[in-house]
């Protein structure tokens, strides 16, 4: 064995980095990756270290079928957990082979893992090597041998080792990529649980982020809409100079440019209907971490003439109503009288009163005006 | 540095380095292109990116060779020769982002001696590194224009005056908005474990709590569920409202991301209070109009506004008159109603 890492090929680092944002690449990169290695078959493992004794599959080369590696996962893959320890506390870019660490040779061909791998594919001789040296995962590149070749010759990887770091930062690129994403994921969830409009805009009014309410409201078209490139508009012409005006001023009071302060306006709708209410404030970097090229403002986007449906369930959770006394309770808020009450629930003005009687009780309300204000308070405007 | 000295793989390693970089992105690339000037042979050279919100400006993204940046103007015109080999010495390579909406990119290298067959030489190895840094700065601002979306989100999220949190299925935190923590700070009953799992104090709703969430993992993104609990607060008596229901999206989904449960925290003692300026705003009300309705709000009686503007109980039944009329509410509990409405869920 020579000391020199052979030359990379160029065009096999950009399929390395290709695949670290689109990773339906992988199999591609492995499939070049094999040969090199003298190998047939090529596979990046993932495991989370922290996650628990989990064996999380990575990427395959195409020779190998998503079903049948699958299979493999499911079935087979505690067999080779002796390999897979023994390469995690392996030195790392060191191939380990299974013969490196058992005793007994002839006890690797009857492992059902190795067997599996034999009938299916023709292989038997593997090697894998760790590609990190994170403490909180392991990837783990492995090849896998033509069965015919028996005794894989253990420098035969070297051959890709010039690709090691490559693929390493690659995929620290894609988990990267893949955390940020999930928690980007997660926190529009949170947005969209709001009933009312949220949008981000930058200073032109591109539309960042709007949450399922926002949406629906620029979908609607009356009054408000998202043009061709993107930006929210204002279909009246005075709401139009309003809007462009007003972000301007929030975006230069983001920058630290000038004070800071909200705007209010209302935007006419063709449907005649209330005019929406918009507000916008400046939006501020509290947490230090928002790139100082990004100068935008938070708008919230009110549609008066939806009706605030009160929703009780969370009252009957809190304060133990009963399911007759939610439903009372559902009509006092509603406005209906007693007498009103009895006649739709069927019953007499008395079981209404000493129904009334318990809900107030039970929620510490003196009246119904202070009833429906609890009963506020337990509905976040949120979509329901 | 030489050419020999610096391998191909270095400066790959040195441009791709680049993407992770989230601060200081400059230096960073000026670094790489330093290498790419050892491995080119070449004596200075630059990154020029269309600056985002300035057309027709450049940005530098890095500048090699100790040159400042006053001095910059000046290398960008001894620059202006395009991959032609001329007197310039220079090399000067294009590349336009993937919708070419916006200006190229432009990679450019000088170099003090060279002659035909040099530039040659050079001329290739520089259009092999273009493709690289091309690479790098695209994987480099996808990463980057997920950044900010977050952060932009995630200071709208905390503006929110509801808890909310994303749970994993065995109530690991993903992510909480700052009125989440509030709360949870103030109940003094929910904590996080150490390895950021959920758990009340009480083990029989911690219980509870994990398998409700455990449930809306598992529920589909089709399934309207929602579990609710009661906290019970220890001293302070009261409850606070726990909501636990599936997510609701998934064209964000990543593997990740699969089966998290969204739960709402809701403290049924404090009601948000409407912006006095937005009520205004919102009905055409006049100042005393306002209060007036804040105060009805609040739960006082028609006697007591009256008492605490020092106007008689006829001006406050007008001024109420006049809201409800301007509100187009037929009582009061449709005017709550209709400000609850307009108030969105945001922190004064």
């Amino acid at each position: 064995m020579t000391g020199a890492v052979p030359e990379l090929d160029p065009d096999i680092v950009r399929a390395i980095y290709d695949a670290a944002v689109q990773t339906d690449r992988w199999p591609g990169t492995l499939d070049r990756l094999a040969p090199i290695a003298g190998a047939k078959g090529a596979a990046i493992l993932c495991i989370d270290l922290l996650g628990g004794p989990c064996h999380k599959l990575g990427f395959m080369c195409s020779m190998y079928p998503p079903h049948m590696a699958e299979e493999y996962e499911r079935e087979f893959v505690s067999y080779e957990r002796a390999h897979t320890e023994a390469v995690l506390h392996s030195d790392i870019h060191r191939f380990v082979f299974d013969r490196d660490f058992t005793e007994q040779r002839e006890a690797i061909a009857e492992r059902p893992d190795v067997q599996f791998l034999v009938e299916n594919f023709g292989v038997f001789d593997r090697c894998g090597a760790r590609l990190g040296d994170d403490d909180s995962w392991f990837d783990c590149l492995a090849f896998q041998h033509a069965a015919e070749r028996r005794e894989v010759r253990s420098e035969e990887p070297v051959a890709v080792k010039g690709y090691l770091p490559h693929l390493a930062a690659s995929m620290s690129q894609l988990r990267t990529f893949q955390r940020l994403q999930s928690l980007y994921g997660a926190v529009l969830t949170m947005l969209d649980r709001v009933g009312t409009g949220l949008l981000l805009v930058d200073s032109e009014l591109r539309v960042v982020v709007a949450n399922v309410t926002a949406e629906r409201l620029l979908e609607a078209g009356d009054g408000l809409r998202r043009d061709a490139r993107g930006r929210l508009a204002a279909l009246d012409q005075n709401d139009a100079i309003t809007l462009r005006t007003a972000v301007t001023e929030i975006a230069a009071a983001s920058r630290g440019e000038q004070e800071n302060a909200s705007r209010f306006f209302g935007v006419t709708r063709p449907s005649r209907r209330d005019r929406y209410l918009i507000e916008l404030s400046p939006l501020r970097d509290s947490r230090g971490e928002i790139e100082n090229d990004f100068a935008g403002a938070m708008i919230t986007l009110i549609d008066p003439d939806e009706p605030e449906v009160i929703r009780l369930h969370g009252m009957r959770e809190i304060y133990g109503l009963t399911g007759a006394e939610l439903a009372v309770a559902e009509h006092l808020v509603d406005g209906l009288s007693h007498t009103d009450m009895a006649d739709e629930r069927g019953v007499t003005p008395g079981t209404i009163h000493s129904q009334v009687r318990s809900i107030y009780r039970k929620t510490r309300s003196s009246n119904r005006t202070e009833l429906v204000r609890r009963a506020l308070r337990m509905n976040l405007p949120v979509e329901r | 540095m030489t050419a020999e000295d610096v391998a191909f793989a270095d400066v790959i390693t040195a441009i791709y380095g680049t993407v992770l970089s989230r601060s200081a992105s400059r230096e960073c690339w000026e670094a790489a292109l330093r290498t790419c000037i050892a491995y080119l042979g070449a004596s200075e050279g630059q990154i020029a990116q269309p600056a985002p919100d300035r057309p027709g400006h450049q940005r530098l993204l890095g500048v090699a060779a100790d040159r400042s940046v006053e001095a910059v103007s000046d290398l960008q015109e001894r620059f202006a020769t395009r991959d032609v080999f001329s007197a310039g010495r220079s090399l000067c390579l294009e590349f336009a982002d993937e919708e070419g909406l916006r200006e190229p990119t432009t990679l450019t290298f000088l170099f003090d001696v060279l002659d035909y067959a040099g530039w040659v030489a050079a001329r290739e190895r520089a259009h092999e590194l273009r493709t690289h840094i091309e690479r790098a700065l695209r994987l480099g601002s996808a990463l980057h224009d997920t950044y900010r979306r977050h952060d932009a989100v995630l200071e709208l999220v905390d503006r929110l005056s509801g808890g909310l949190l994303i749970l994993d299925r065995e109530a690991r935190v993903i992510v909480a908005n700052d009125a989440a923590h509030d709360l949870m700070e103030r109940m003094d009953e929910i904590e996080l474990s150490d390895d950021g799992l959920l758990q009340h104090r009480l083990p029989a709703l911690s219980e509870a709590i994990g398998k409700a969430v455990d449930a809306a993992c598992r529920a589909g993104l089709e399934e309207r569920r929602t579990w609710r609990m009661s906290l019970p607060l220890r001293d302070k008596g009261g409850s606070v409202l726990m909501e636990i229901e599936p997510r609701r999206r998934d064209d964000h989904s990543s593997r990740a991301q699969e089966g998290c449960a969204l739960v709402t925290l809701i403290d049924p003692n404090t009601l948000p209070v409407p912006n006095r300026e937005r009520l205004a705003s919102l009905f055409s009300l006049s100042a005393a109009e306002t209060e007036v309705c804040e105060l009805m709000l609040r739960g006082l009686t028609n006697h007591e506004i009256a008492d605490r503007r020092c106007v008689s109980t006829e001006t406050v039944r007008t001024q109420v008159t006049s809201v409800l009329r301007k509100t187009k509410a037929t009582r009061r509990t449709e005017l709550f109603r209709l400000i609850a409405a307009a108030s969105p869920p945001m922190l004064a």
